[in-house]
């Protein structure tokens, strides 16, 4: 019988010759990676393991340390999280991106050619999904477990059910693969992946830009999934080839690999998608909630606040202004993608439609950052989460969209459809 | 057989899709300092403000299905349950980082189809982990569950993930000398 990809990879990285769903394996991680949250606890990790003579990570080359989800600190906690992971990469010689060299985690993990496919990449993230954009096992474990992960080098999985999604149809205009995972959502429930591997597949996802790709993945987590993935094909390896120089062997899936079920979704047709409060399965299609009234909107985070989003929100904002009724906060996601914004004169687009433009960082998505939202305040964002309270005060909402349509949003001054702007 | 295999408590009944930020909201952990002897005081308190006052050491929470899906949130979820002395978090379905969050502290939480069917708040339950028998004491039915992985027993019997791989580091550490 065969493997889908995740089930190979699990396999590889466990020394199994197979695996089923249920099987409890305890894999090897090819890179982990650790942030200023939780940083100032870092260095005390060895502290429990002295008795015991263990004081270095297992393997500081596959450690990731960076300051990343606020940068640069804007809190004396995130400021003593970021000191923490500093110290902590020092004193571990592991590898270190430092403020100013990095962005969002997620997207600096990807630019700086720590995900290959094939690999096992795990983080303390619940985003971490994000990595199958490239057919890489990838999943977020708790803090603990990333300790672990540091002084083994090793976790366990129980091997998930694998479910697809078969994605066809003709994409239209202003639809990307954010409408697109809203909609799945939307039609089959924030828990159709929970504890399952989700892999995404079909002609739709085939010709869909490794952005695009990253942002599905990302949305993975919003499924409860152990995993997202996507097999890898020449865009996603020679991207690989080109970041990193650490060979690498891509898995995948059997033609006779077995899947508890398969979904099909034809895009024809599909509107830009709009997830209402305050969850990312409310999805409805924009034309039902234009005209809804919000203060804040933000481009940016680990889901779409890449070179493809922001293109997007310039197309929208070019020789336009943010409406005066509401501010646009529009964040690259790393800091090459900053530059790449400047290159294409996209920075100028944005200051010039009054749009506060911030150093790469994670911004309002998870309220640890900037531009938070007050209580009361209403928000649309780019973002993958809008749990009550997920961008500010417990009593602010958010809703989410594609980078097009919060641009156009932005400038309406009210929730709208991006393709009246074009 | 070891007594921690065994759960024995009231049940305090919860609904569907209980996020993690609600669990353990980031005003409270981005920008405040939660002192140790005070996490008991946040558990679950964007669900129930006041469940701190309420639990008593071993109750057990059922809740319904995708509990604790959402961020990791440090672990700040399960830290604060800890400290409340649950006995554990049994859900219709149960998401894996929270479950694991939880078993990683010490606190047995998987996922029991049908269990909000089976328990009322208030209800007395007892719960085999090796079997995965749920016994509802109150109403004297019993359920049969999938019992959580053996792995997870392992972490839950050493007391947390910390510990587990302590005595892990320690019998690499014996058989190699």
């Amino acid at each position: 019988m065969g493997m889908t990809i995740t089930e190979k990879i699990l396999a590889r990285a466990s020394g199994q010759p197979f695996v089923l769903p249920g099987d409890t394996v305890e894999t090897k991680v090819d890179a982990v990676w650790v942030t200023e949250i939780g940083g100032e606890r870092l260095t005390d990790l060895f502290k429990d393991f002295n008795e015991i003579g263990v004081n270095r990570v297992w393997d500081p080359s596959k450690v990731i340390a960076m300051v990343e989800h606020s940068t640069p600190p804007s809190s004396p906690q995130s400021a003593a999280g970021a000191k923490g992971v500093r110290d902590f990469a020092r004193e571990q010689g592991t590898i270190w991106y430092e403020m100013g060299r990095t962005g969002i985690g997620h997207q600096v993990m990807v630019e700086r050619g720590h995900v290959r496919p094939g690999d096992v990449v795990l983080a303390g993230d619940s985003h971490t999904a994000i990595y199958g954009a490239f057919g890489a096992f990838s999943s977020s474990i708790g803090a603990m477990e990333v300790n672990g992960v540091l002084l083994l080098g090793t976790t366990w999985f129980e091997v998930p059910p694998q479910i697809k999604f078969n994605i066809t149809g003709q994409v239209p205009p202003w639809v990307v693969s954010k409408d697109i995972i809203l909609k799945i959502l939307g039609d089959f429930g924030s828990d159709i992946g929970t504890d399952k591997s989700v892999e995404f597949a079909g002609p739709v996802i085939e010709s869909m830009s490794l952005d695009s790709r990253l942002a599905l993945c990302n949305m993975g987590a919003e499924m409860g999934a152990v995993n997202a993935i996507i097999a890898p094909d020449e865009q996603s390896i020679a991207y690989a080839k080109q970041h990193s120089n650490k060979p690498f062997t891509p898995l995948y899936s059997d033609p006779d690999a077995k899947y508890e079920h398969v979904f099909n979704v034809d895009v024809t047709g599909m509107e830009p998608q709009v997830a209402v409060p305050y969850r990312p399965a409310n999805a409805k299609p924009v034309s039902e909630v234009k005209g809804i009234k919000f203060d804040q909107a933000f481009i940016g985070s680990c889901c779409n606040g890449r070179l493809e989003d922001l293109r997007m929100a310039g197309q929208i904002l070019k020789n336009r202004q943010v409406h005066p009724d509401v501010r646009l906060i529009i964040i690259p996601a790393s800091q090459e993608i900053y530059k790449q914004c400047l290159d294409e004169g996209l920075i100028k687009i944005f200051l010039d439609a009054n749009c506060v433009v911030c150093a790469p960082s994670c911004g309002p998505c998870g309220g640890l950052d900037k531009g938070l939202l007050a209580a009361g305040e209403v928000g649309i964002s780019s973002a993958n989460r809008n749990f009550k309270g997920r961008q500010g005060h417990p009593d602010s909402k958010s809703y989410i969209a594609n980078a097009g349509t919060v641009a156009a949003s932005a400038v309406a001054g009210a929730i709208a459809d991006p393709r009246e702007f074009v | 057989m070891d007594a921690k295999l065994i759960l024995r408590g009231r049940v305090w009944k919860y609904g569907d899709d209980l996020d993690s930020e609600r669990m353990a909201p980031t005003h409270i952990w981005a920008h405040t300092t939660v002192k140790d002897e005070d996490l008991a005081k946040y558990a679950w308190i964007g669900i129930d403000p006041d469940f701190h006052k309420k639990v008593r050491p071993g109750d057990i929470i059922v809740a319904g299905k995708n509990c604790g899906y959402g961020s990791s949130r440090g672990g700040n979820h399960a830290k604060t349950l800890k400290a409340t002395h649950l006995g554990g978090v049994v859900a219709e379905s149960c998401s894996r980082l929270f479950a694991r969050s939880c078993i990683n502290v010490g606190i047995p939480a998987w996922s029991c189809a049908g269990i909000t069917q089976f328990a009322d708040e208030g209800d007395e339950l007892e719960v085999n982990l090796e079997t995965g028998e749920v016994r509802n004491l109150t109403k004297g039915t019993s359920k049969q569950a999938k019992p959580p992985s053996e792995i997870s027993l392992k972490i839950l019997m050493a007391g947390g993930l910390m510990e587990y791989i302590k005595s892990e580091l320690k019998n690499k550490q014996q058989s190699a000398q």
